[in-house]
């Protein structure tokens, strides 16, 4: 049986690992996502796709048995649509984000690059601190992207950054390579300059939930609209147009 | 979802988002070298999203502020973050694919010179 309360409130050291999976008729952009996340997150583990779309309770039994606390899970839509879900287990919370905009690590023109398994430097703006729904996701973003200190798969070096930036209501991930100049013989924050190694989204959040994957919801964001309602108001838009032609 | 878009109805639960927030968190109680967070003291300014250059220069200067902070306290706590330049281990990019981000660069900076 897992603990609700996590083992580090008595020593205070950061334990976390995250479980990550997607359900079926995820595409190949969205899974090389979900590949790039594992890389970043060396304290993550992978289950096998997710069968059923109904019952994600189910994902709460998996990540008890792989001793995970924290979820990571890739909800594919319509073979084009993806919803992340970002769980604490098993007792909640649990949000759902709406991701756009996905570049991955294999971009050519994201040219940056850093150690596999180094610890991030984890960048929030001013607006994680002030609203309560976003310093929510400020502490469930840590918990799921901030290395242990010491982990067996971690390396003790620093040089990326992800970057978490509210704007418009969404949260826009980035991840930095940190290069430094090299000029110098002793390694410094002088002439210290930023390439982006990717990967880059935007996620929106829906809905959180106090439970993990269910519970009374917390927060609903009332400026969502669902990309099946985008896709259908600009079909009325074309239809109208056609009207128009046609008299 | 062809009929009127129905407003989305608000629920903000102040009060609970505080218990949960309470419930799970030990960040703030934690060494800072544990979660290496750093939270900006500005919000970006940003007038329009979809302008994509002042946005990404925002999230840019962003990062860097906090890449300089953060090496600020790993000094501060006496805590080697360089990597040291004799230290090889994998990247999360192979040698391959940086040949070829290396290719497309050369290519890009070839077809800018030819139209000059």
């Amino acid at each position: 049986q897992l603990k609700t309360v996590p083992e580090t409130i008595g020593t205070q050291r950061n334990r976390e690992k995250v479980l990550i999976l997607s359900s079926r008729g995820i595409t190949y952009r969205y899974r090389h996502l979900m590949l790039d996340m594992l890389q970043l997150l060396p304290h993550s583990k992978k289950d096998s796709k997710l069968d059923t779309k109904a019952d994600r309770g189910i994902i709460n039994e998996v990540a008890e048995m792989k001793g995970c606390g924290n979820v990571m899970f890739f909800e594919a839509r319509k073979k084009k649509d993806l919803y992340v879900w970002l769980a604490k287990t098993p007792s909640g919370p649990s949000v759902k984000f709406h991701v756009a905009n996905v570049h991955t690590m294999a971009e050519l023109k994201l040219s940056g690059n850093h150690l596999k398994g180094s610890r991030p430097v984890l960048s929030f703006d001013q607006a994680f601190d002030e609203e309560p729904h976003l310093q929510l996701l400020k502490e469930m973003f840590t918990h799921t992207f901030a290395t242990p200190k010491r982990h067996q798969r971690s390396k003790p070096f620093s040089d990326h950054v992800l970057s978490f930036t509210c704007v418009d209501g969404r949260v826009w991930l980035r991840n930095y390579q940190v290069t430094l100049a090299n000029t110098q013989r002793k390694p410094s924050a002088e002439g210290m300059s930023l390439v982006e190694v990717g990967p880059r989204c935007c996620m929106d959040p829906i809905k959180m939930f106090a439970g993990s994957f269910g519970g009374p919801v917390l927060y609903d964001n009332p400026a969502y609209v669902s990309p099946n309602r985008i896709r259908a108001m600009l079909k009325q838009k074309k239809m109208a147009r056609y009207g128009s032609k046609v008299q | 979802a062809t009929g009127p878009a129905q407003p989305r109805k608000q629920i903000y639960n102040t009060e609970q988002l505080h218990d949960k927030l309470e419930d799970i968190a030990w960040t703030e109680q934690a060494e800072w070298l544990e979660t290496q967070v750093i939270t900006s003291d500005s919000r970006p300014q940003i007038d329009n999203v979809e302008d994509d250059l002042t946005r990404e220069l925002a999230f840019f200067n962003q990062a860097l502020d906090a890449a300089k902070q953060a090496v600020g306290r790993f000094e501060a706590a006496g805590v080697p973050w360089a990597r040291p330049p004799d230290y090889y281990a994998e990247m999360v990019k192979s040698d391959q694919h940086m040949s070829q981000v290396k290719q497309q660069l050369v290519h890009q900076q070839q077809t800018i010179e030819g139209a000059d």
